[in-house]
């Protein structure tokens, strides 16, 4: 075979370097060409067809109640939109958005701080809902002010304003502590995010995916020709457990009062209606709120962004008295026939400890120690069966920790135990504590949800329901049994009595059969009271009623809560009776 | 015998690539801060300081150990190719990274240079003048073998680029009329072939070229694009990340398979065309001292690496100026990308080091 020689291969050498050089001369007379010979045509159309790239913002998904009535849905109003690569004077650009259109500097300012670091081609969105004036100023302006211009966006409608304001929530643009949290992962800024209740709980469900628009631009802005179009998805529609008529007779029954009601379906652990009082109004905060107003929110002693019902604490009252009875015969501790003598105060635990009436009860059995609410009976079933079992049963029950509702900012509230004294304060337990929390006062704190929980386990006798608002949280329950059955009926009958000739006649409905108990929560002890000479209403008891019904087929759970309501039955009762009725009308059980 | 002979190392060569990087530097971190602050600058700026600190190490060992643990090498290159299908992680459409904490790495880029000098060293031994059906078999089964495996990541960019250096090899290695004509008629079904592997969008791409009026609203406006903001660069560029084009997003890759618009946008014509001379220079002055070489391993490792920025170079630029489908080759060193800046600097140390150990005559 021929051997090869260095020559040969040199020239072969010789062709690619002379191939390789051509693509370098080739090049930059291409270069040259463009960027010398056409220059001014490419710097023309440079300037003049600018390709854009726009976002169409997406629709929210829907919101439909128990019923499949839409309750959320989206409008699109026209907005004011400002693109800062066409201002030239900010300052004019300043006066003209904060005199026509009457935004507030401070607004302006906070909004531009925001999208610092955000190419300066992408619009910012500064009103909604623009009026036909300020409309037809815009269009009469247009190439005076080109950094301003007119757009359609989807926003929020709450077709109910503020009647599920704490359920649904609100939207909101993302701030920039919320774009570096991993739940908003992938947002920008700008975007439009759920900010409270179900709106931010399901964010991820109910963001459409955004369309976009390939456009040319031209010097000034204006779009000279859309290219591509691709439309925006909107987001999936939530079904929620609330019933809208639940929740407006309960939001009426509040009437101007503060507190909360949680209703709650005992088969499958869906939230029927969940208020509280006092509202906002989400339409409100999602178009042009002033900065004024907003901090008038956010400031109001009465917290109206506080969803009561599942971050209210309060002290559950009497109605602890039904889990003391139900520890009590399920211990074995008290029998059904165990009687105490209560003449109005006793010494026990160490200490003085009164019932609410002066004369006392007399002998009572357990019966009628519910039927009529008697504090010293308690107090001695407390003793019996000691903090160990009530923290035991109480944590069945749903008390002391999260019901793991799907709506955040829940409370875990509070259920005293050794332990948890101990930890906090280095002090062992003292029994006189024990006589506290046996009437429902003392450390312990629930939520008006964790109530309805409370309810909803004893009157299906499982401790496995566990709540939600959107059936994509629903879970099945286990049938986890709490109490013997048979122990737990003679406390679900002494309940029935309390409505019917006890302490709650006033939420009584003919036909129906209600199981419940009051509950009238001091919120300072009654020797402080009395010393005050203005009995204030802010010192005012909270008025507590907690039920489930129909009592031999319960369907539903109800638990009220009005802040200085005064005593249960007069205040709580009636409430939930409203709830009941037009719940059972619903259902078709009474007229 | 050989020896180390300083004298002989060419400092042109480092400070080409030196230029380079500062150009590299200075338009990824124009054409991102905007939307990620000097991430992006940080990394190149690591990875460039990893690649020069690389081109210095190898000017220490003889090129002569490295010809001898090339089987060893191509053999390791086979088994990571393999195992990147079965845990690499999948990146750009690609599957073809490797994960390590919070860097991934492109192990195919690497291997490019590895399988070049394989090549390399397999064209260097026949010496014959004019290359045997049985040569071009044996090397071909040397090239798709890795090729295949690359192709099956689904990272088509790369493991197009390999084709190129063969096609230099054949030329250098001597081709028979005989053999041209059937290689011809070969290639043609293999670009058949080549054809179902692509994409959707790939395809597109492609007919959108030779086709440009076809649909002038989708596919092609990224390349009607990079041609205006190259056009309206003029002599002297807009100023650093003042390119209306290139500073607006119009293209999602700016810094990395679009740099060169970005370049020659914002430092225009003078910019651009040096640039072009950098790698002209750097292309010249490795092949030009091959006329003096007997090694034909030198020969053939040069001609490869040559080849392969070459082709890098042809189809980017290409793409840029709106000869070429946008087709994601990047143009190493200068665009983003760990693996590609490495590679690159590992290559053109090689081809320094040949400079340095010479036979002792």
């Amino acid at each position: 075979m021929e051997k090869i020689n260095l020559t040969v291969l040199r020239k072969r050498l010789i062709i690619l370097m002379i191939l390789f050089s051509l693509v370098f001369v080739i090049y930059i007379s291409r270069l040259w060409y463009l960027q010398i010979t056409r220059y001014e045509y490419y710097s023309r159309k440079a300037r003049e067809n600018i390709l854009r790239i726009l976002d169409i913002p997406a629709p929210r998904g829907l919101i439909l109640d128990r019923k499949g009535k839409i309750v959320v849905d989206n409008v699109y109003s026209f907005s004011l939109m400002l693109t800062r690569e066409y201002v030239r004077n900010w300052k004019d650009a300043e006066s003209v958005i904060t005199s026509y259109f009457g935004i507030e500097k401070r607004y302006l300012e906070k909004k531009l701080k925001k999208y610092r670091g955000v190419p300066d081609s992408i619009p910012i969105l500064l009103k909604k809902n623009l009026s036909f004036g300020e409309m037809a100023f815009l269009e009469a302006h247009r190439f005076k002010y080109p950094f301003l211009s007119l757009e359609e966006v989807p926003s929020r409608r709450y077709i109910f304003g503020d009647l599920f304001c704490h359920v649904i929530g609100y939207t909101g643009e993302i701030n920039l502590k919320e774009i570096k949290s991993p739940k908003f992962k992938g947002f920008k800024v700008g975007d439009i995010i759920g900010k409270y209740g179900i709106e931010r709980e399901y964010n991820n469900v109910l963001t459409g995916k955004k369309g976009k628009k390939i456009v040319l631009v031209n010097s000034i802005g204006k779009i000279t020709k859309i290219l591509k179009i691709i439309p925006p998805k909107r987001g999936k529609t939530l079904n929620l457990s609330i019933d809208i008529k639940l929740q407006k007779a309960a939001y009426e029954a509040m009437g101007d009062r503060v507190g909360s009601v949680v209703a709650i379906d005992v088969n499958s652990g869906g939230v029927l209606c969940m208020v509280s009082k006092p509202t906002f109004d989400p339409n409100a905060l999602v178009s042009n709120i002033k900065i004024k107003d907003w901090q008038r929110l956010i400031t109001d002693p009465d917290k109206p962004f506080q969803n009561r019902s599942i971050s209210g604490l309060y002290s559950p009252g009497s109605v602890f008295k039904i889990l003391m009875a139900l520890i009590g015969l399920e211990t074995g501790k008290i029998t059904p026939d165990t009687s105490f003598f209560c003449s109005g105060v006793t010494e026990i635990g160490g200490r003085i400890a009164h019932c609410w009436k002066k004369g006392g009860h007399g002998w009572v059995k357990l019966k009628d120690a519910i039927i009529n609410s008697c504090n010293i009976y308690f107090y001695n079933v407390g003793i019996r069966v000691g903090i160990d079992n009530i923290f035991k049963y109480g944590t069945l029950v749903g008390f002391g920790k999260k019901t793991g509702i799907d709506l955040q900012n829940e409370k875990s509230g509070l259920l005293p135990s050794r332990e948890w004294k101990w930890k906090n304060f280095h002090t062992k337990w003292y029994q006189g504590e024990t006589v506290s929390v046996a009437i429902g006062q003392g450390q312990v704190l629930v939520t008006p949800l964790q109530l309805a929980l409370f309810m909803a386990k004893i009157a299906v006798n499982d401790s496995s329901i566990s709540p939600f608002v959107s059936y994509l949280s629903e879970r099945k329950r286990k049938n986890v049994k709490i109490f013997d059955d048979d122990k737990l009926q003679i406390v679900k009958n002494a309940m029935v009595e309390v409505v019917e000739r006890g302490t709650a006649t006033r939420a009584r409905i003919k036909g129906i059969k209600i199981a419940g108990k009051t509950g009238t929560a001091q919120i300072i002890d009654t020797k402080t009271a009395e010393k005050l000479k203005n009995y204030k209403k802010k010192y005012k008891e909270n008025s507590i009623f907690a039920c489930f019904a129909p009592a031999d087929n319960p369907q539903i759970a109800v638990a009220v809560v009005v802040e200085h309501g005064g005593h249960g039955g007069s205040t709580a009762a009636p409430i939930a009776r409203d709830v009941l009725l037009e719940f059972f009308r619903e259902e078709g059980l009474i007229k | 015998m050989r020896e180390r002979d300083w004298r002989n190392f060419d400092i042109s060569i480092p400070i080409t690539l030196f230029l380079m990087m500062i150009i590299s530097w200075t338009e990824i971190y124009f054409s991102t801060k905007n939307n990620f602050g000097n991430t992006f600058l940080i990394k190149q700026l690591i990875w460039g300081s990893i690649g020069f600190l690389l081109f210095f190490i190898i000017q220490f060992f003889d090129h002569y150990y490295l010809n001898y643990s090339i089987p060893f090498l191509y053999g390791m290159s086979i088994l990571v190719l393999i195992s990147t299908l079965f845990f690499g992680v999948e990146k750009h459409g690609a599957k073809s990274w490797f994960q390590l904490g919070s860097i991934s790495i492109q192990p195919s880029e690497i291997i490019k240079i590895i399988v070049i000098l394989t090549l390399a060293k397999y064209f260097s031994e026949i010496s014959v003048k004019y290359l045997s059906i049985s040569n071009i078999l044996i090397s071909g089964v040397i090239l798709f073998l890795p090729v295949f495996l690359i192709v099956l990541q689904r990272d088509l960019g790369t493991a197009l680029t390999l084709l190129p250096v063969y096609f230099s090899f054949l030329v250098l290695g001597g081709l028979k009329k005989k053999v041209i004509v059937i290689s011809i008629i070969l290639s043609i079904f293999i670009g058949i072939g080549g054809w179902h592997f692509l994409k959707d969008y790939q395809k597109q791409r492609i007919i959108a070229v030779f086709n440009p009026e076809m649909d002038p609203t989708g596919i092609n406006y990224q390349t009607i694009q990079s041609v205006v903001a190259i056009g309206s660069g003029g002599m002297l560029g807009k100023g650093l990340g003042k390119g209306s084009q290139g500073a607006m997003g119009f293209i999602p890759e700016r810094h990395t398979d679009f740099i060169f618009s970005v370049i020659a946008e914002e430092m225009g014509f003078v910019g651009g065309a040096f640039v072009l001379l950098l790698y002209f220079f750097l292309f010249y002055r490795s092949l030009i001292d091959l006329f003096d070489s007997t090694d034909m391993f030198r020969i053939y490792s040069t001609v490869g690496f040559v080849s392969l920025y070459m082709f890098h170079l042809f189809v980017n630029v290409g793409m840029a100026l709106g000869f070429l489908p946008v087709i994601g080759i990047p143009l190493a060193p200068i665009s983003y990308g760990g693996s590609s800046v490495i590679s690159f600097f590992i290559a053109f140390g090689i081809v320094e080091n040949f400079r340095i150990y010479k036979f002792l005559v």
